[in-house]
């Protein structure tokens, strides 16, 4: 029997932490900002754009990156096929200038979208 | 010849098998290092944008007129650091800017807070002024985006 359940113990942690990762490597890393009124993050099926802001200051959307005139563009076309109940979720390095954020809420309004969140990391403490 | 003895034999019996035990230490330690490695959960601060749906959630341009009831916090950057401004006045400390707006909070929630923050500001330190109002329980807080 021990050698068995030894294979198999292993095969579901192995199949356990490569789903894992799998999941990880759809985020790309950030220093996102902190925050403590944070929320949690719910799994929805509502239709969603994660718009990633790298330290560089540089848009990627969907794993590609695009200028700011292509993101508005493209946000225009997500919000004409979904609809109203879009998402726009920002995720941005916490050091990066707020006008390279600006953009994206700019086209987020002109476009009609308001349901835009970002993400952040929980405060540990209380903010300074 | 010598017999081997009774205890002797006993004793062979008694041995512990290291093998099997140095196994699930293994599995049980390279699992515990790869689960504490993960990445830190996030969170999400909705934006009110989502509440109100069009009618001037975002500013285009800085507000002409100054209605009363708004609280206007200006997030101003310089000399390389992030300076404060609530309603106009100067505020040194992110902690002075939280009793302020919960100052006003205690009086009525539902006036609007506006952000207005500089170009160059990380975003890291308007999210943190952005996350006190939530916390000091303000419902609209709107970004103001001059073009």
């Amino acid at each position: 029997m021990t050698p068995m359940i030894d294979v198999v113990f292993l095969l579901i942690i192995f199949f356990l932490v490569s789903s894992h990762l799998a999941r990880q490597e759809t985020q790309l890393e950030l220093d996102l900002p902190e925050a403590s009124s944070g929320e949690q993050v719910e799994v929805t099926m509502a239709p969603r754009v994660v718009i990633n802001v790298t330290e560089f200051g540089e848009f990627m959307l969907a794993g590609r990156q695009v200028t700011a005139e292509q993101l508005q563009q493209q946000l225009g076309n997500r919000i004409r096929k979904e609809g109203r109940e879009l998402e726009v979720r920002i995720r941005s390095d916490r050091n990066i200038a707020f006008a390279k954020v600006r953009p994206i809420m700019l086209a987020c309004a002109k476009v009609g979208i308001w349901n835009v969140t970002f993400a952040v990391y929980q405060a540990m403490e209380a903010p300074r | 010849m010598r017999r081997p003895s009774v205890f002797h034999r006993d004793q062979g019996g008694l041995e512990i098998k290291m093998t099997p035990m140095i196994d699930v230490v293994f599995l049980l330690l390279v699992f515990f290092v790869w689960t504490a490695s993960f990445h830190a959960v996030e969170y999400l601060l909705p934006s009110s944008l989502s509440q109100q749906l069009g009618n001037a959630a975002v500013i285009d341009s800085p507000p002409p007129e100054v209605e009363f009831e708004d609280v206007i916090v200006r997030i101003l950057w310089q000399d390389d650091q992030v300076v404060w401004q609530v309603n106009g006045q100067d505020v040194l400390s992110l902690d002075e800017v939280k009793q302020r707006l919960q100052l006003v909070a205690g009086i009525k929630t539902d006036a609007p807070v506006i952000l207005h923050p500089d170009e160059e500001v990380p975003v890291g330190d308007v999210i943190d002024v952005y996350d006190i109002s939530r916390i000091a329980g303000f419902d609209k807080i709107q970004f103001a985006i001059a073009q």
